[in-house]
């Protein structure tokens, strides 16, 4: 409802009397408006004290908006508007100048001060006072009750246009103290660096237009879905309501039946106990689309009048304003989460790469090569292949327990243990041994653990000795299409301090394929994978019968595990070694 | 305004009204006819019908300039309404006043 009717003029309507006046921000058009609103109310049959008192408010509010007009606005316009009906009378004076800050507390000002007593003026004479800072001008709203204000209509329906009086008052109060609420919040969050500092200065905000003494904010945990106070304002620490379960109730019945929650003393409200429990409140849930994402709670702890229904628009308002502040934050940390998350990747990429061999030791009448390919979350696969000292080649493939950063750091220091050990002992279950005992310490304090292959290809008596230390079996493939399997004998490294570990030794005669894998190839995750490391041995064995080159084996499968087109990005590294030794220049191919 | 000047007294009245409009200027007018052979201020209240808080200055500074000279300021007859608004801000403790 609002009313515009032409300037300095008197609006009768059905239930009540309006009365307007706009001029220039004078002193002397102060009084003008002061003496005009105090000939309306005589009209109205007010009495002389009444009709006094209001002169004095609209004076005493009307020289506060000139004064404080720095800015030189005098002379723009001054808008005085008048209410009156039921026993109230309402007034608002409008000001388009500077404007000031309202006190928290007015009081006189010492006796021998010639300034200073306007505001109290006001205060003391008013039974309700609203002052409103605004971008687009500021309003002082004033409320008296009248005892002597004549019906106006034969005394009937006097109720109900106290009622039509109260919610015109509430609309128009609600209306600009929303505006300049809104205002003044969304200028101070600009400045809010988090959650929590917005969440307080909400708080702030809103207890002082509602006038309550003490309020929570609660947010639901975006991870664990708990409710969780991000702010709070003068609630004392402890023997106080908001410290009991009846207040953790009301945030939770509010978010369940997505309905303010009224906290009201008296009868209706006989559930209310607990220590220093409000006189007045609610409990405001609001959300994100139909998402809860939290509950802010203010209370009066004195006074027992309900919110009016201008306040609850204010903290409906701010509180939607504020949740869309808190989406925007949680996104943009989510995506400085992803670009963390995305840069330790590429970090962890790069030291997976560096551990791999430049390239694969040649040995006449072998053939070796190796692939590693990281899944999208990088994780500690590598395999290793080099001339041994006294003679052999050694090869080793070893998966580590985790992903990420952590993972290939694990990775590095399993690669630098395994070739030390390779050149202080002759077997690979001795060299296994030893790099578990290195190990140990370091991988049991970081819960984490390794599955290990050490080889030993000795092409000069044509075996080859493997030492498993939980890792898949590593496979071999006769010529003559009889598959071997080097299965993990050992324990993986890293869940014991003196780790036993036996070897396999197995012949590796012209055309026989050696496959060591890690289980990226049999992760049933990915639908391209085989489904077990008996399959693998099937396909090695129908594979690797021709003799083909190692590069040959891996080509092959390579096409294997890439042939479902559909496939889902890898969820595991695949990393595998190839070695196979070439067929007899006799037989016929 | 009308002033008279009575042995040391300076009798003010006829003012209609002590407001941030009217203040400055009556304060400057009983200021200057306030002569140093004068010690004594009073402020004779028919006819004033309005004190705002700018008003109120106005008397606190008629009183501070009679203590000064060792005399006092006295408020006349002052109006129902206008005794509200002292005894609001609680002045009608430290003024003297007489009548009504």
């Amino acid at each position: 409802m609002t009313i515009n009717p032409p300037a300095n003029s008197i609006c009768g309507a059905q239930d009540m009397a309006a009365w307007c006046w706009t001029g220039s921000g004078t002193l002397v058009s102060v009084r003008e408006a002061a003496i005009g609103a105090r000939g309306f109310l005589e009209r109205l049959g007010m009495s002389k004290d009444e009709c006094s008192k209001w002169e004095l408010l609209l004076t005493e509010a009307g020289n506060n908006a000139v004064i404080h007009d720095v800015e030189g606005c005098r002379g723009e316009a001054l808008e005085v508007h008048l209410l009156a009906g039921g026993h109230r009378i309402l007034a608002r004076v409008i000001d388009h100048g500077e404007g000031f800050d309202w006190p928290v507390s007015v009081e006189l000002p010492d006796p021998s001060k010639e300034s200073g007593r306007g505001l109290y003026l006001i205060q003391t004479l008013s039974d309700v006072v609203d002052y409103q800072r605004g971008a687009s001008g500021n309003t002082l709203i004033m409320e008296r009750q009248c005892e002597t204000f004549p019906d106006l209509h034969g005394g009937q329906a006097s109720s109900e246009l106290e009622e039509t009086l109260d919610e015109m008052t509430e609309e128009l109060a609600g209306c600009y103290e929303s505006l300049s609420a809104l205002f003044r919040f969304t200028e101070e969050s600009r400045t809010d660096g988090s959650i929590e500092e917005m969440g307080l200065n909400l708080l702030r905000s809103l207890a002082a237009v509602t006038g309550s003494d003490c309020g929570v904010l609660c947010l639901l945990s975006p991870d664990t879905g708990e409710l969780k106070r991000v702010a709070s304002l003068a609630v004392p620490t402890e023997d106080h309501w908001f410290s009991t379960p009846e207040s953790e109730e009301i945030e939770r019945t509010a978010l369940r039946s997505r309905k303010d929650q009224w906290i009201a003393s008296g009868p209706d409200a006989a559930f209310l106990s607990g220590a220093n429990p409000p006189a007045s409140g609610l409990a405001h849930p609001f959300f994100d689309n139909d998402e809860p994402v939290g509950v802010l709670t203010l209370a009066r702890l004195h006074r027992a009048d309900p919110l009016r229904a201008g306040e609850v628009n204010v903290i409906r308002t701010l509180s939607e304003f504020f949740m869309q502040r808190v989406m925007s934050f949680r996104f943009q940390k989510s995506l400085i989460e992803t670009q963390l998350n995305r840069r330790e990747l590429e970090l962890a990429a790069g030291i997976q790469k560096s551990l791999l061999p430049m390239s694969m030791p040649s040995v006449p009448g072998f053939s070796a090569v190796g692939h590693c390919e990281s899944a999208l979350a990088v994780g500690g696969d590598f395999y290793d292949a080099f001339h041994r000292e006294n003679g052999g080649v050694i090869f080793a493939i070893a998966d580590v327990m985790g992903k990420g950063v952590g993972a290939s750091m694990v990775a590095a220091i399993t690669r630098a243990a395994i070739r030390s050990a390779v050149a202080h002992f002759e077997t690979p279950a001795e060299m296994l041994k030893h790099a578990g005992g290195l190990l140990f310490d370091d991988l049991d304090r970081l819960e984490m653990f390794v599955t290990v292959v050490i080889g030993l290809v000795d092409p000069e008596r044509g075996v080859v000795e493997i030492a498993n230390a939980g890792h898949c079996p590593v496979l071999l493939a006769g010529a003559d299409g009889v598959i071997l399997s080097a299965e993990p004998l050992g324990v993986p490294i890293g869940l014991e301090p003196d780790p036993e570990i036996t070897q396999s030794s197995f012949p590796m005669a012209e055309g026989s394929c050696l496959l060591a894998f890690t289980d990226g190839l049999i992760d049933p995750r990915a639908s391209r994978n085989f489904e077990s490391p008996e399959a693998v041995a099937e396909w090695l064995k129908a594979n690797a019968a021709n003799g083909p080159t190692a590069e040959e084996v891996k080509e092959a499968l390579l096409d294997r595990l890439r042939d479902d087109s559909d496939a889902a990005p890898l969820s595991d590294d695949q990393t595998f070694l190839v070695i196979a030794r070439d067929p007899s220049p006799l037989e016929p191919n | 305004m009308k002033t008279e000047v009575h042995n040391t007294i300076l009798q003010v009245s006829e003012v209609q009204e002590l407001t941030a409009g009217t203040a400055n200027e009556l304060k400057e007018e009983v200021r200057l006819r306030f002569v140093p052979e004068l010690t004594d201020i009073e402020l004779h209240c028919e006819g004033l019908e309005f004190v705002d808080s700018s008003g109120l200055g106005t008397l606190i500074s008629m009183q501070k300039l009679a203590v000064l000279r060792g005399g006092s300021f006295r408020i006349i007859n002052p109006s129902p309404s206008v005794m509200q608004v002292l005894e609001l801000t609680q002045l009608h403790r430290i003024f003297t006043i007489i009548g009504n």
